[in-house]
């Protein structure tokens, strides 16, 4: 049962069309087989056709959510000589999409190349430290970020709540932009009309799917780490970011209402829903991000294209360092560090903030549009029949 | 594979009981080979699902593909080789070892036991002492010299859709220690496959879709089989025989735009050219020969038929021998395609005699004590000529239980 390195390994010159050439000699090996159609839904989707082209490769790609349970069935996986390894070559198309389907410097060929953002992330951040500081030095002082605050824990304290809100609508505005024009790109490959984007009912079953994880349930054992080990690991840690991030999210804005509706100013007590949500989803966000490296880490590097893999830890660092900032944040507040502490915690957020959708951020966003796609589709050919 | 249960569920459409399931066995080639023996794998087969999910395998709903067998047959989830990864975890949690990449490649024998094997592992041989053996490692299929044997040098274009593994050492080695024969010698299963298939290992994906929809020449470009004789499921594996058959064991199918996307295309793609004499060229073939055949094709068409792909259409031919008798529309629409086909033998049928406890016999009526037989290598003793879709996985099953059983039974007294 072990995998040995394979005899035929396929090599990317980073060109779409030797990727995709790739891509489709291994699916219509698939098509051919169908033994995997039980795993999930790229396999009845992929035998909706008989022809593939570029946009049917994206999506098949997208609707794949790397539970890796074909690899190790595949009696054609390396070291067969025929190669195929959907998990690892949709990962690399899935790459493409995440890069290319947004408008940044990273659309020029030699970019899409590039494994990672490179330099920028650090860049941004440095940048965004720099921001917070120049907030802080022209408002209240350097010194603040070094003595305690007056009233404790709160952030107004370091820096106005204006500073911060204008750069944080600002920054979130560009990012939703940025986001919002790579899925109206990619929905308009992929389908052509933007009115079906709109349909209620594909979207109910794609938010169920995408909320209870389904496709991260493999043949009903869960992702494969090794060609040995299957478990729901994987599925759970997912659950932990997601809802981890969501409780964040809802921390921010029960936090926002609080303020602007309830007129109540931060420090919010300790029992208090932006505390309790924000302690909890930050939690979650460290449990699950430091989980999922783990796993990366002990993973067959066979099952995957090794530029995701460094995609996805920056993306789980990021969320690693956002979680444990933002709870160092809750537990620091009455010391004297604490305005240090905030200083790094709000830099970190408009980093991540601006990043977002040049980051792996982004997979959920294409997996729940290419849900909704195959929903489409499933209708469709039922119509057809 | 193909069992018997009482009721449909999660896994199967409907019923299929005991009585139907000997039926089909009974229409399939020459019948069962050992009434008994096969009676015994039919019955058996009722509860071998049931194990085999108490031994980690796992399955799926019905299919939705081209073989309509969501009643019959039930499906792996993953197909053969997750199965046999759930069985290899279920036998290393059991704290079972397994030696890979070793092969059996000798017996000693004394008196009526198999006493030690021959075994080779990573360069080295080793003796390994045995209280009891299951032979469970299939045909000779993947040797050529020995498939010569039966069918000239012909074999030697014949493609293995296995591993190749089946090379029948072990059988060979039950031969030369006595063991009788069970099945035919010329027995095997043979589908069409892609000519540019690698030599061994295609597995399913290298099969050919297209023959209904085709004309299937072979290297002089005469037709000789009807290619609409009946469904595709039902006629799929006598292609594999009617191309071993012909000169050169080489056959091609060629068809036209009108019908290209009725079929899984092949893998590899097909050739394709806008005229006939651009296929024959790409192909090899005599270019006047091949339009004479498909023009001869297309004048005798019935006129006044209406193709439907999903029916015995009655879409035939008439004043060709052989003719095509569904199906059957002029090939005139460029572009045109056409694939070469070889034989691909899935699995033969000749292996050695059991009685009913799987012990293997012997040609003077005797049993070897301990040697036990499972699975390819005594799939003879219950077909010994054609094919039943899923029922080489329940002979297989079916049989390792009992082998598996009764050698424990005679180890422990």
């Amino acid at each position: 049962m072990s995998m040995v390195e394979p005899a035929y390994r396929y090599r990317g010159d980073g060109t779409p069309n030797v990727l995709f050439a790739e891509a489709e000699r291994q699916l219509n090996i698939c098509n051919s087989c169908r033994y995997c159609e039980g795993y999930c839904a790229v396999y009845p989707a992929l035998e909706r056709r008989t022809v593939l082209n570029e946009n049917d490769i994206i999506f098949l790609a997208n609707l794949c959510h790397d539970c890796r349970a074909c690899l190790y069935a595949c009696m054609y996986a390396p070291p067969h000589e025929f190669g195929v390894n959907p998990p690892a070559i949709l990962a690399e198309v899935r790459r493409g999409t995440y890069r290319t389907r947004i408008p940044s410097p990273a659309r020029r060929p030699r970019a899409a190349r590039r494994p990672t953002l490179g330099l920028t992330p650090y860049l941004i951040a440095t940048l965004s430290l720099a921001v917070v500081a120049l907030l802080v030095a022209v408002e209240r002082g350097l010194s603040s970020l070094f003595r305690p605050l007056d009233p404790a824990g709160s952030p107004y304290a370091l820096i106005s709540y204006e500073s911060i809100v204008t750069v944080s609508l600002i920054i979130t505005g560009f990012s939703m932009i940025v986001g919002l024009s790579g899925v109206v790109s990619y929905w308009q490959k992929a389908r052509g009309s933007m009115r079906e984007l709109f349909h209620l009912v594909p979207w109910m079953k794609a938010l169920r799917d995408g909320a209870t994880l389904r496709y991260l349930r493999g043949g009903a054992e869960g992702c494969y780490v090794k060609e040995t080990h299957a478990s729901p690991e994987r599925r759970l840690l997912h659950y932990f970011v997601s809802y981890g991030f969501l409780l964040c999210l809802i921390a921010t804005i029960a936090a926002a209402v609080e303020q602007d509706i309830l007129s109540l100013s931060p420090p919010f007590g300790l029992g208090s829903l932006p505390v309790i949500s924000g302690a909890l989803g930050g939690a979650g966000l460290i449990i699950g991000s430091a989980g999922l490296l783990r796993l990366n880490a002990t993973q067959q590097v066979i099952a995957t294209d090794g530029t995701m893999t460094s995609m996805d830890r920056y993306f789980l660092i990021a969320l690693l360092v956002l979680g444990a900032t933002g709870i160092v944040t809750l537990v620091a507040r009455s010391l004297s560090i604490y305005g240090l502490v905030l200083a790094v915690h709000l830099s970190v957020v408009w980093a991540c903030l601006i990043l977002a959708p040049y980051s792996k951020f982004v997979h959920f966003l294409y997996r729940l549009l290419a849900l909704v796609q195959d929903n489409l589709e499933r209708a469709d050919s039922s119509v057809e029949r | 594979m193909r069992c018997v249960h009482r009721e449909g569920g999660a896994y199967n459409t409907g019923s299929y009981l005991h009585e139907e399931l000997w039926d089909d066995l009974c229409r399939v080639g020459s019948g069962p080979s050992d009434e008994k023996l096969a009676e015994l794998t039919v019955r058996e087969s009722e509860t071998v699902p049931d194990w085999m999910s108490d031994h980690g395998a796992l399955w799926q709903p019905p299919l939705s593909g081209t073989l309509h067998l969501g009643r019959t047959n039930r499906f792996f989830l993953g197909g053969g080789k997750a199965l046999l990864n759930a069985y290899y975890r279920t036998l290393s949690a059991m704290g079972v070892s397994v030696a890979y990449s070793s092969s059996v490649e000798g017996f000693i024998e004394q008196e009526d036991s198999i006493t030690h094997l021959v075994v080779e592992s990573g360069g080295r041989r080793c003796l390994v002492k045995t209280r009891a053996v299951v032979c469970a490692s299939g045909g000779f299929e993947a040797n050529f010299d020995w498939l010569a044997r039966y069918w000239g040098e012909s074999a030697y274009n014949y493609l293995i859709r296995g591993p190749v593994y089946n090379d029948g050492t072990v059988l060979s080695l039950l031969y030369d220690h006595g063991a009788a024969r069970a099945g035919q010698e010329r027995g095997f299963h043979a589908v069409a496959i892609d000519a540019r298939s690698p030599r061994y290992d295609g597995g399913i994906a290298t099969r050919i879709d297209a023959i209904p929809f085709s004309v299937v020449l072979n290297c002089h470009c005469e037709r000789f089989y009807d290619e609409g004789e009946d469904l595709w499921p039902k006629r799929y594996a006598i292609w594999g025989t009617n191309i071993a058959l012909q000169d050169n064991q080489i056959a091609y199918a060629i068809w036209d735009s009108k019908v290209n996307r009725e079929f899984l295309p092949p893998m590899y793609g097909p050739v394709s050219a806008m005229t006939l004499s651009g296929i024959a060229e790409s192909l090899g073939l005599d270019s006047e020969r091949l339009v004479q055949t498909v023009t001869n094709f297309n004048a005798a068409i019935v006129p006044g038929t209406t193709f439907d792909a999903t029916r015995l259409d009655g879409a035939r031919t008439s004043g060709l021998a052989p003719e095509k008798s569904n199906w059957a529309q002029r090939i005139d629409a460029p572009p045109y395609y056409a694939i070469a086909m070889r034989p691909g033998i899935t699995f033969t049928y000749m292996g050695v005699k059991v009685d009913a406890k799987a012990r293997v016999m012997r040609e003077d009526g005797s049993q070897f004590a301990n040697a036990f037989a499972a699975g390819e290598i005594m799939s003879g003793n219950v077909l010994s000529s054609g094919y039943l879709a899923g029922f080489g996985l329940t002979i297989g099953t079916v049989w390792g239980r009992i082998a598996g059983e009764e050698a424990a039974r005679y180890v422990n007294g």
